[in-house]
């Protein structure tokens, strides 16, 4: 058995649990987790959004630090929960890989902005306002087929708003069209895992799954029928819409016969009584914190059950009264727009800065980067952290300006190895330090655009491209961040 | 470099559309298409069908809109709401079976194939709003059949139900006529869609459907005199209610939410679903019972609200009939009520930029550049509890490249800085409080609302007199009706075309909601659609 497989083999042990180990067929199934893919384990991608942009005073890389030699764990440093054994069962350093002084150049107000995370675009119009290609989880597991041997292709999760603008949404299909994500942990838990429950049934039980798949499989293929015949009579752009539908069909249809091969024990479910409400600005908010954590629990168990490689999730603050953190309970507009940054927070602009309200979005950022700890330590337990990258942006650098320039930049997890953990790396501010505020329509200004970090994303699952998103400058999209592997 | 396929690479953006497409009539068409329902017509449409609801259903993920409409050509099925919609079908399916009307059986062990097929035949052209294919008959039989074999009749009448409230014949509604060529004639049965889904909200009624099936919707004046009966419809006052607000905005007022630190009245007070409730009666008093139009929505000196909502605006209690009279109140029309006021503000102050940018786009059609086509990267003022918002945004005048647009955007916005975030009247700001200052002046370039105006009272007032947006009027119910991006250039043909109809209509016409859509209802531009490769 490969090093990986073997890998694979423990994750998969640890996933199913000892209930299922027990099961006498789940043997027989067991290398269906090590899918054929020449022998290593298949990748998985989440996509993490955070609000707020951050406090850079507290987040990017300090004088003293190298690439392999940094402290993360100094006063209000918000990436101080990725270095908490207490906290976390033990310091997860030398699985992140920072990098500083990324940009999302969406060339748009910030709150816009968080489509350009995932698809590299830049975004236009306003009602609403949307990328114009594809994000990085859709491009992988969808047109480029790597979720395709998996029961459920992609999942969109999300915290407090199901809105797929540019602004409020990470995945979004060919030309830029927002696909919805799930709010409700239990509607995620269903889709994830609902197929898969019947499988510790008797047999009378297992017989009767059986025949209500054949029947929804001849109700699915009544639509595929219909679409098919539609699409012959319509125009490409009709066609783009017909396509999605019947994706979305045939992710139904595969979410019947697929789960079949995957024998894990099904988490337990969410109980929908810890979140009777889910959605911003109709009391949400108290729940926010309980449904990101089950939210990420179930990501994770999915991935570290081979039933889907391919995730992201937007996350909601926890603007309410008497939150935990004792922050203002507006934080957009008294934590964001309040926070008076430093030179390093304000784009290398130099300004004095006021430490008090630097602290505050820190502790903001803090929480954030803790959920990220968290998700790492789930996915550890699962046995799924080596086969997983996890990259966690938000909209904006610094908030207070809505700027899209040097946006957090956290690369998480083992990545299958592709990429070099335990590092940080600073790429260089937009502007030369001798002309701090060079001209953006100047030859000095250079800001390093993330499309090259979809672009290594995308090499790293083994898809040959060198050019992601969509930018009017095509040095910004092309060509792979260096440094990395 | 390897790079096709690739998001962004060649064949991608969605630019270069082909200039405006004239038919050799000079008429210019919306190209052919299918759209998906939305939601609401979603629910609606099954609901006429079988008379359950869902549960799935009532929580759909939300639509995506298009300049503010629900209705529009960006639905897709995607993969979570082909998810929420399978589920909402088989509860639906399952509701209907359990109800003896639903396909009954009087032999189901012997006849159950020849019932289910009279099923079929009846549920299917009900369900697609137009004859069955007989493909459609045959393969509805086969998923009788998957679950009856083995089972029972009504499981093959359930899962029946379930895939035709799953397919694509019941989920999108189609302009793509039945002949070929470079334009096509709308069938008369997607006439009946069309014009029951734009005014109703829901599927064509069986009026319509005879229409339909006699032939008769080619004609402009039958489609004009259907169109009026279903205007009088509780589903019509409904759903154009609607409308009017998501073109206005003002839709989203039950989702916003306010500093509770700045304003805990929003929360307090319950607000939200008060000025939600006021908008709601306001439109429809305005439009069905007074028959009034564009005027009185804007120039109203009266509103209809809860006694809550009346005293939060220092307006007499409301009368027998719901009125509040704002006489006095420093408020006019429905641009100086609670939704419109706090939708386009901030949580914790008021929102001039928001609200001026609101007014030009959306009610006088003024062309606002968006910040990003300009290169702009905006950045809020800075937060200053020393200065008024009117005295923060002031910085917009002074800097030129911001003041290009901003000169017209705040003219407009600051007239509304008597009132506050939550859209309560107020006579200063900041800390030590300074008088607020509502006066402006809007330049003569800016439509046809220039003037020197004391507050938004006045401003209402020459916007419920102004020309420019009456037509701007015209042309959002055209942008609701067409259901498109107004950024295609045919669209955009299609939109001046309906202008052309729209400007020969008598003055007081122009002026009317049911009237404008009568017009379109009307005109060969709603019947014909374009062929697009």
């Amino acid at each position: 058995m490969s090093r990986s497989a073997e890998r694979s083999r423990r994750a998969f042990l640890r996933a199913v649990g000892s209930a299922a180990i027990a099961s006498p067929f789940v043997r027989l199934l067991e290398p269906s987790v090590v899918q054929a893919d020449g022998g290593t384990v298949p990748m998985n991608l989440i996509v993490i959004y955070h609000p707020h942009g951050i406090a850079a005073e507290y987040w990017a890389m300090q004088s003293t630090d190298t690439e392999t030699s940094f402290n993360i764990t100094y006063p209000y440093c918000s990436l101080q929960p990725l270095d908490d054994a207490t906290t976390y069962g033990k310091s997860y350093k030398s699985q992140i890989l920072v990098i500083d002084h990324l940009s999302n150049l969406s060339n748009a107000n910030g709150h816009s902005s968080a489509a350009t995370i995932t698809t590299g675009s830049q975004i236009t119009g306003t009602s609403p306002a949307l990328p114009q290609n594809s994000s990085i989880d859709q491009f992988l597991a969808v047109q480029s087929g790597l979720g395709a041997n998996s029961p459920v292709t992609s999942i969109a999760v999300g915290v407090g708003t199901d809105a797929t603008d540019a602004g409020s949404n990470l995945s979004f299909g060919p030309g830029g069209a927002g696909l919805p994500k799930i709010i409700d942990p239990s509607a995620t838990f269903k889709t994830l895992f609902a197929s898969l429950a019947s499988a510790s049934q008797s047999p009378a039980a297992v017989a009767a799954a059986a025949r209500q798949s054949a029947i929804q499989k001849s109700i699915l293929d009544f639509s595929i029928a219909q679409i098919t015949s539609l699409e012959t009579k319509l125009g490409a752009a009709q066609k783009l819409k017909l396509d999605q539908h019947l994706t979305s069909i045939r992710d139904l249809e595969k979410n019947l016969s697929g789960m079949s091969g995957v024998k894990c024990q099904a988490p337990t479910a969410p109980d929908p009584t810890t979140f009777p409400k889910t959605v911003r600005y109709n009391g949400g908010e108290p729940y926010f914190d309980v449904i990101t954590n089950l939210q990420l629990d179930l990501i994770a168990q999915a991935m570290a059950c081979g039933i889907t490689r391919f995730a992201t999730c937007y996350l909601g603050d926890l603007s309410y009264m008497g939150n935990p953190l004792n922050l203002p309970a507006d934080n957009h507009g008294s934590v964001a727009h309040t926070y008076n940054a430093s030179t390093v927070g304000n784009d290398d602009h130099t300004q004095t800065g006021v430490p008090a309200t630097q602290q505050l979005l820190a502790t903001l950022n803090k929480y954030f980067y803790g959920k990220l700890a968290r998700l790492l330590q789930k996915l550890d337990s699962l046995g799924a952290l080596d086969n997983t990258l996890i990259y966690m942006s938000s909209d904006m650098g610094n908030p207070a300006s809505h700027s899209t320039l040097n946006t957090p930049t956290v690369l998480a997890g083992g990545a299958g190895g592709k990429f070099r953990m335990g590092r940080r790396l600073a790429q260089p501010f937009q502007c030369p330090s001798t002309d701090q505020w060079c001209s953006t329509t100047g030859p000095e200004y250079d800001p390093t655009a993330n499309n090259h970090l979809l672009v290594s994303i995308a090499q790293a699952f083994g898809v040959n491209v060198n050019k992601f998103g969509t930018q009017p400058n095509p040095n910004d999209s092309t060509g792979a961040l260096s440094g990395l592997t | 470099m390897g790079s096709s396929g690739a998001p962004g690479g060649a064949g991608t953006s969605n630019g270069g559309a082909p200039a405006a497409g004239t038919a050799a009539s000079g008429a210019s068409y919306l190209p052919v298409r299918v759209r998906r329902l939305t939601d609401d017509e979603w629910r609606a449409s099954a609901f006429a069908l079988f008379g359950v609801n869902s549960m799935t259903a009532a929580t759909f993920t939300p639509d995506s809109t298009q300049t503010g409409f629900a209705v529009n050509d960006g639905q897709q099925v995607d993969p979570v709401l082909a998810g929420q919609i399978d589920t909402a079908a088989h509860e639906i399916a399952a509701g209907a079976v359990a109800l003896s009307s639903t396909a009954p059986c009087a032999d189901p062990t012997n006849g159950g194939e020849a019932c289910a097929k009279s099923f079929i035949a009846t549920l299917v052209p009900q369900a697609y709003r137009r004859p069955a294919a007989q493909t459609e008959l045959d393969g509805l039989l086969v998923v009788y059949h998957a679950a009856a074999d083995g089972g029972a009749y009504t499981d093959g009448i359930q899962a029946v139900i379930a895939a035709v409230l799953d397919s694509p014949g019941f989920i999108y509604v189609t302009e793509m006529g039945s002949a070929t060529g470079d334009t096509v004639n709308l069938t008369d049965f997607e006439i009946a869609s069309e014009l029951s889904y734009l005014l109703t909200g829901n599927p064509p009624d069986s009026v319509l459907n005879s229409a339909a099936q006699a032939g008769q919707l080619q004609s402009a004046a039958n489609r004009q005199s259907q169109a009026r009966r279903l205007l009088k419809t509780a589903n019509a006052q409904t759903q154009l209610t609607k409308v009017i607000e998501q073109w206005l905005g003002i839709d989203s007022v039950a989702q916003i939410s306010k500093d509770t630190t700045a304003y805990p009245d929003f929360a307090s007070l319950n607000l939200a679903p008060a000025m939600k409730a006021e908008a709601d009666a306001f439109i429809s008093e305005v439009v069905w019972n007074e028959g009034k139009g564009v005027a009185e929505l804007f120039g109203a000196n009266w509103t209809i609200a809860s006694a809550g909502l009346a005293s939060f605006y220092g307006a007499p209690p409301p009368d027998s009939t719901g009125r509040v009279s704002l006489v006095g109140t420093g408020r006019t029309g429905i641009l100086d009520q609670g939704a419109f006021l706090s939708v386009y503000a901030h949580a914790s102050e008021s929102g001039p930029v928001l609200r001026g940018v609101a007014i030009l786009r959306n009610v006088a059609c003024v062309t606002i550049a968006d910040p990003s086509s300009l290169n702009i990267v905006v950045v809020p003022p800075m937060p200053d509890p020393t200065k008024t918002t009117r005295q923060r945004y002031a910085v917009h005048a002074t800097d030129p490249v911001c003041a290009s647009c901003h000169t017209k955007i705040d003219s407009v916005g600051f007239a509304f800085e008597n009132f506050d975030g939550e859209g309560q009247l107020r006579t200063t700001d900041a800390i030590p409080a300074q008088p607020v200052d509502s006066t402006t002046t809007v330049a003569t370039s800016t439509a046809d609302l220039g003037g020197s105006y004391a507050d938004s009272a006045s401003l209402g007032t020459a916007i419920a007199n102004s020309t420019a947006v009456r037509q701007c009027f015209a042309r959002k119910m055209f942008q609701y009706a067409a259901a498109r991006n107004d950024s295609d250039t045919t669209v955009k043909a299609a939109e001046d075309a309906f202008v052309s109809i729209w400007n020969a209509l008598p003055q007081s016409s122009q002026n009317s909601l049911i009237e404008v859509l009568v017009a379109y209802a009307g005109s060969p531009a709603f019947i014909t659609r374009k062929v697009v490769p």
